[in-house]
């Protein structure tokens, strides 16, 4: 599993990345889905950051969305019926829901757009992600300078 | 003539025969061999007949047990499209907003639960209804203990890749809005 330090670093990479492009309003696209997977990184950063999560209201200690169905097991809890077959997104979308929800919004959002994208054919429209990723990614750095003690910033120009 | 045998206790009879094994016991006779051979066929068609219908009833349970499984899978992925319906009918009743059709795919194996909506919305009430879907998602784990993944689609002023769609969620809800 990356380190917390892993996560920050792979954020603030993919947020840059994010930068370099976002403005020309060419690759929108991928906006959405550079968006998207930087905000993957904030959240698992600020998991293991947190070190302990709620999941239907008990407390369990888990510091990567992908150890959710073993700490799920080991504390004796109900186990979904289908949750192995619960992708990775799926597992960190519950922690998202019930642990972080000033950002829930924002994650779902983004998560909901990266994942229909194709069936869009990646077509997007200028005010499009401007509503979309822009506050989206701004609120959710925001949550976790406040939250997690990071230090990120974007500069969309 | 007496049958002693008649007289003889069962116990006793059974007591001192049943100490030999069953093969042992049909030397006691003569043609032993056809005795034997009499013995061993009744033995396989016994256990013959007695594997048929544990078989058969190992399967008809198992079988019971999956269509019920299959039954509430699919009556749970049912629940949750009304649902949606119904709850987007009145939170959005004077809205811009219209659930055009909602689609999903079944993994009777794994039974995931992923379904898309495909709606008409202004960008406001697109923010509702993403809000919506998650609450129903987390409101699906806590009350039918099953993760659901939930999306939706606004198809105002863009193009679909209908196939695409149709390929990933093949199976559409009849349903009037």
């Amino acid at each position: 599993m990356p380190s917390e330090k892993l996560h920050i670093a792979q954020a603030s990479h993919n947020l840059s990345f994010l930068e370099s492009f976002y403005s020309s309003y060419n690759y929108s696209d991928w906006s959405i889905t550079v968006a998207f997977y930087s905000s993957i990184h904030i959240v698992e950063g600020a998991i293991c950051f947190k070190k302990k999560i709620k999941y239907l209201g008990k407390d369990l200690e888990v510091s990567h969305s992908d150890q959710l169905p073993g700490a799920i097991k080991k504390a004796g809890l109900t186990v979904p019926e289908n949750l192995l077959s619960a992708s990775h997104h799926s597992l960190r979308g519950l922690i998202v829901n019930e642990n972080f929800i000033e950002i829930r919004e924002q994650y779902n959002l983004l998560y909901s757009n990266s994942r229909t994208a194709r069936y869009r054919q990646y077509s997007w429209q200028k005010h499009e992600v401007e509503l979309i990723v822009k506050p989206a990614i701004k609120e959710i750095i925001k949550w976790s300078n406040k939250e997690c003690a990071t230090t990120f910033k974007i500069d969309f120009k | 003539m007496t049958n002693r045998i008649k007289y003889h206790e069962g116990s006793k009879l059974s007591g001192d025969f049943s100490n030999f094994l069953l093969t042992q016991q049909v030397m006691l006779y003569q043609n032993q061999e056809d005795l034997l051979a009499l013995v061993l066929d009744f033995i396989k068609a016994k256990e013959e007949k007695a594997k048929k219908e544990g078989i058969l009833e190992v399967v008809e349970k198992i079988t019971s047990e999956i269509k019920k499984q299959m039954q509430t899978y699919v009556d749970l992925v049912t629940k949750i499209v009304d649902f949606i319906y119904a709850t987007a009918k009145e939170e959005f009743k004077d809205k811009d907003l219209k659930i055009l059709v909602s689609r999903t795919n079944f993994c009777f194996e794994t039974k995931g639960i992923n379904i898309l909506f495909i709606i008409d919305a202004s960008f406001e009430n697109e923010l509702t209804f993403s809000t919506m879907l998650h609450e129903v998602s987390q409101m699906v784990l806590e009350q039918d203990n099953f993760i659901s993944e939930l999306f939706y689609l606004n198809k105002r002023n863009i193009e679909l890749d209908e196939d695409l769609i149709m390929n990933e969620y093949p199976f559409q809800r009849k349903i009037e809005y």
